[in-house]
Order: structure tokens, then sequence, then C-alpha cells
């Protein structure tokens, strides 16, 4: 799948391509454990590289989207093709491993843990990566902390840090461990304005520049303008799909 | 097998008692090596314990007073036994009139009052002239001053008890006396005796009648410590008695007494030079009319019969343990619980189940090696603790140490609870991953 793992490179070629994990959707059905669907999707193709914006009122299935297409839902029926490895079809320590090698998640509330420091938060992966990519995983977070301005926070707590910044760390965290695709879960939503402005610089700045695919639910129309794609969700339906 | 138990029998005693703590917390030490193969979880849990640190002190706090309960209740059970022991070590066998060893030994050793009967002059002759007997102390109690028991006795017993005064001189004069390591009186001092001990001890029953405190003996770690020991003559003149010795032989003082002028003793505090002799003495006087035993052997079995109440005290601190065990799971997997959602992220981001299992054993590991190093420690303090007291109280000399019995006992716990640590450690795994993310 990756061409080349973590432990082999250094902070001086994260910007290299990673294309190659194109995304193919087809009758995905999510489904609460009530058996209420979630998600009910015919088909979706990504090409690798590009963004989307998954939009659309509460309870639309935004999220459960995202989390099928990131295993962490075990859809009920369906596939979820990333590159050539259909990871619905593959058992829960597996998927873990797909998320670990080829997922960066970043949430709403950031879900950092406050007692560590910065550096330690956002190469949080480091301490289930074999012992011989522990370093470089530091050295990446490291890089791109000081990429998001927080160069010089490395080691400072993160409960003293605004939203924006706390954000930036997560996605610091995300970016780590090089993956080929960002999926993020509503970023902007806990940022004043200006810091969901700086945040959406940010993400789509690194994820485009890098070749990364970045999918991300969202309210925000800002950070909507900035993808390639806006997937308009209602009541688990794609009910509109708009390019450019 | 045979040849198993032959080596480690064979091994000193400090090495069987290393070894059996490494084999002891083998099971720890193992199952802390396969869990966290691969892993380095330090720094989250150093996070964990950071977060909520006062929920996190407080179950240190629960396990290292239950591993203190444990340690110090076994400590101070074998203080109080060897401290009670000593305390009769210096007393090879006494000889008294019929009646209860018991309460002779606690009369005689530990200075309990006690109403018992006398043995005669003539008895008292006929024991101190047996040609095996090296030494034969008549003793007589029933005064004291400030609380402190004053015990008629002679000066070669003082001597044979505690050795050469270390401060001043042995009594000369039946107006005389030596007091106990820490008697209540120091030396140069005088006074008079009260009849009796406690609330109802007689001060002025003795007027006139003074003693004056010409040394100090050195400490034996019995009762006697307290007491201020008099001529036996002094006690009897005291009471108005005669003095153990003919008119004519004036104011001596010590054997030999005269079966004439000898009031009676309620206990002969008999020594032979050698230890066959204290036994053939003990058989010789074991009569209708008296009664001879040996301190020790009547120790032993009141600490026999003491065993129900030893075996009650080990299982208490046993049942301690496993309530607080219980505890520990319990909490466990309510602090397990608290950190549901960072452990859910990390599984988000690739961690598989045996690196949270990891995680989550850690940090239990963490609170119970706190917890069972504190309570150690604390065990220590609390048997130190309650020795002084039981010393105060009782003037029987404790000394309860943690010994290798109580790091057994830590070792035990600490496997184990580490072992049970292992099930919250597999709860967390099972927790479902988006409801605790979601939360």
């Amino acid at each position: 799948m990756r061409p080349t793992r973590v432990a082999d490179m250094d902070a001086d070629q994260v910007e290299r391509d990673l294309a190659g994990l194109d995304l193919a959707v087809t009758d995905l059905d999510v489904r609460a454990p009530d058996g209420r669907q979630l998600v009910g999707l015919h088909s979706l193709t990504l090409a690798a590289g590009s963004s989307l914006a998954i939009r659309g009122p509460s309870g639309a299935g935004k999220s459960s989207l995202l989390y099928a297409l990131s295993g962490l839902v075990q859809p009920r029926a369906g596939r979820v093709v990333w590159g050539k490895t259909d990871i619905a079809q593959l058992d829960e320590a597996a998927r873990a491993r797909f998320r670990r090698e080829n997922v960066g998640l970043i949430f709403q509330d950031f879900l950092l843990f406050e007692e560590l420091d910065v550096i330690d938060n956002a190469s949080l992966a480091a301490a289930f990566a074999p012992r011989a990519e522990r370093a470089a995983r530091r050295r990446q977070a490291v890089h791109w902390l000081d990429r998001l301005g927080l160069g010089r926070a490395g080691l400072r707590k993160t409960d003293s840090f605004s939203g924006g910044e706390r954000q930036r760390i997560a996605v610091a965290r995300a970016l780590s461990g090089e993956p080929a695709i960002i999926l993020a879960d509503e970023p902007t939503a806990s940022l004043d304005r200006a810091s969901a402005d700086r945040l959406i610089d940010d993400l789509v700045g690194l994820a485009k520049g890098a070749g990364r695919t970045l999918i991300a639910v969202t309210h925000d129309a800002g950070l909507a303008e900035r993808m390639d794609r806006t997937l308009t969700m209602a009541e688990g339906k794609v009910v509109g799909d708009a390019h450019g | 097998m045979d040849r198993l138990a032959d080596i480690w029998f064979g091994l000193p005693a400090g090495v069987q008692d290393v070894a059996t703590t490494v084999l002891l917390l083998l099971p720890a030490l193992a199952t802390g090596a396969i869990v966290l193969r691969g892993y380095a979880p330090g720094r989250l849990v150093r996070a964990m314990l950071r977060r909520f640190s006062t929920a996190n002190m407080v179950f240190v706090a629960l396990i290292a007073i239950s591993v203190a309960i444990g340690v110090g209740l076994t400590a101070q059970e074998r203080g109080l036994r060897q401290g009670s022991a000593r305390a009769a070590g210096a007393f090879d066998l006494i000889i008294a009139a019929p009646g209860s060893e018991i309460t002779m030994m606690l009369a005689a050793v530990y200075l309990q009052p006690s109403d018992v009967p006398l043995l005669t002059g003539a008895q008292y002759v006929e024991v101190a002239s047996d040609p095996d007997v090296a030494l034969a102390a008549p003793i007589a109690f029933g005064d004291s001053y400030q609380g402190a028991p004053v015990i008629g006795t002679t000066a070669e017993f003082v001597t044979h008890l505690a050795g050469d005064v270390v401060e001043g001189r042995m009594f000369a004069t039946s107006a005389e006396a030596v007091a106990g390591a820490f008697a209540p009186v120091a030396t140069g001092v005088s006074f008079t005796p009260a009849h009796g001990h406690g609330p109802a001890a007689e001060a002025d029953a003795h007027a006139g009648s003074v003693y004056t405190v010409t040394g100090r003996m050195a400490p034996t770690g019995s009762p006697w410590d307290r007491a201020i020991l008099v001529p036996i003559e002094g006690v009897w003149e005291v009471h108005g008695l005669a003095n153990g010795h003919a008119l004519d032989e004036g104011d001596r003082i010590g054997a030999p007494f005269d079966a004439a002028y000898f009031p009676g003793t309620p206990a002969i505090l008999v020594r032979a030079d050698a230890l066959w002799g204290n036994y053939a003495l003990q058989s010789r006087y074991s009569r209708p009319d008296m009664m001879a035993f040996f301190p020790g052997a009547v120790l032993a079995q009141l600490h026999g019969l003491m065993r129900d109440v030893r075996e009650a005290m080990s299982m208490l601190a046993v049942v301690t343990q496993v309530l607080v065990t219980v505890s520990i799971l319990a909490g466990l997997m309510i602090l397990t619980r608290i950190f549901a959602r960072g452990l859910a992220l990390l599984r988000a981001i690739g961690a598989t189940r045996r690196f949270i299992f990891a995680v989550v054993w850690s940090y239990s590991a963490s609170l119970i090696s706190g917890g069972a190093l504190i309570g150690l420690m604390l065990g220590w303090l609390f048997a130190f603790g309650f020795s002084r007291i039981v010393t105060a109280r009782t003037d029987v000399f404790v000394t309860a140490s943690v010994t290798w019995t109580e790091v057994h006992l830590v070792a035990g716990f600490f496997s184990l609870t580490l072992l049970l640590a292992l099930i919250p450690a597999w709860a967390a795994t099972r927790r479902p991953l988006l409801t605790d993310l979601r939360n």
C-alpha cells in the first residue's frame, strides 16, 4: 500500500507524493446497533490526492460515513476499497493496522492528552510503533509542529493552548505518521472564525501540498469551498455532489 | 524431588529468603515482560497518573493502608511473642506454692499484681540448700512507688537479671534500693513505698519506712525495668515481719536465710549451673506441696493457646488483603472507564488492543507498586509505633520489625494483584470504540 515506511523517511522527505490510494465505495450500508440505517451509499469514488467535504444537517450520517471510510465502523454490507484494500473485509486488527499506516484522524474536540507535552501528543502513535520507527515518528511530529507554527511549544503542556493551537497539534498528530489519507470530523467546529480560517489554510495547504487525500465532515462553508468536491447528505443518503 | 529439597534446605536462610521473594515476584515480572514486550507506554501511563491525580493517590493510599495493616499485624504479633519470650529469658525455673503456673508466671516474671500462696521458710531452705541449685532468690511483692512495683529479692538475683548496676552501686542494707533501668526514681532519692498498687495503693501504710536508691540496673527488656528492687529483708521489715535472719546476725542481707525467721515468699527464682540441673530441679520440686515450672515452657504453652488468636489475626490480614484486592479490581475498572475516551483515541489512530492492554495494565501496576511499597514502609512505621505503645503499657520490650516474612507477604500480594490487573486491562480492550470516542 505505502511505498515507504515512516522509519525510512526523514523530515526533509515529508512532502513527497503519497498518491496511490484511490477510494471506491460501493453499496455501503452502515447501521446503528438497533438496526437503523445510518448510511446507505450506492457508489462513491475519489481519486487519491483529492479532497472531499461532506456536509449535511445533524444526523445525516456524515460522521458515520467518515468512520466507515476509516474502518472505525464495520459496515453491515458494501465495499470500502482504498487502493486495492477493501477495509470492510478486514478484521479489527487489520483495520487498526490500516489506519496506523495510512490514515490520519482529526476530531472536532481535538482529543489531546492534557498531561502530555505538545511533542508527545503529536507523536502519540510512536508509543505503539515498532521500536525502529519511534524516533522517526517523533522527528516527523516535530517537523509538522514546526510547519504549523508550534515549533517552539514542544515541551509545553497542551492545556495552556488556545483551541486553534490545540487543533493544530491534532493536525500535527494526524500528519506525523505521514498518512496518505486524512479524515477530519468537524475540524473547525470548536474554533473561532480566525482560528478556523488559519486551520483551514494549514490543513488544506499541507494535504494538497503533499498529495494526500483529505476528507472532512464539516458545516464550515469556508472549509468546504477549499475542497475539490462537496458531498451533501441527508438521512444517510447522498443528496448532492458538487465538484470544483 | 528429594534432591531439590536437599539443595533448598542446604541453602543459607538469607539465600532462601531472597529466592522466595524472587519466586513470589516472578509471576508479576513475567507478566510485565510479556505484556510490555515491544511497547513503550511510559509517557501515556505517566499522563494517566497525573490525570485525576487525587483519585490515583486515594487509590494508592487504600492499597498502602491494606498492605500496612497486613505487614503491621504480622510484625506486631511476632514482636510481641519474641518480646514476651525475651522478658522471661532470665527466669530459668520458678518454684512456688501449688496453684496456677500462668498466674505465678505473670506475677513473678511480668510483675502483674496477684494474690498467691506463700512458700514457707523450710521449703525455701530445702530448695536453697539443694546441691544442684546455684541461685535461689526469694521474691516479695505488693508495694509500689509512683506506679512502679517495689520488689524484694537478693542482690545475686539482681546481678543475674541485669548484670552489674550501670549507675551507683548495689543495695547493701535493707533500707537501700536499686532502680530498674526505667524506674521513675533517681539515684540518691529516698522514698516511702505505698502498700498495694494503682489507685487502691495506701500511700501512708508504710509511713516511716524509707528506701534510698543507691544505683540503677541495666535494661533487661522486661517489666523489671520499671520496678524498684530492694532487699527482701526490707520488704519484710516494712511489713513488720521477721527479716529472714536471726537477731544476732545484725543487719546482714541476702542468703542464706534462716527458716525460723523466714516470713514466706510467693516464689523462688531458681537457677542451676547446668541445663540438666534445671530439669532435675523441676522434676524434684514438682510435688504436692510445691510446684516447679519453666516460665519459658509456660509461655510456649500460652503462645500455643494463643495460636488461634494469631491465626485469626493472620486470617484478618489475609481477608483485608483479599477485600482490598477486590476493591482494587473494581476501582481499576472504574478508573479505566474514566480513561475510555483517550484509550478509544489510541485505538482510532491505530493502536492494537494489545497496546491498550499494556497501557491499562501498566497504569494499574504503577498504582499497585506504589501502594505496596508505601504500605511496606507504613507497616513498618505502624509496627514500630505500636511496639512503643505496647512496651510503654506492659514494660515488655517489644521490637516489631519488618522481616522477610512481611516482604514475602507484600511480594505475594503484589504478584496476585498484578495478575488480577489483567482483568481490567482485558476489559478496557473490549469496550465499544466508537461509543467511547463519541462520549
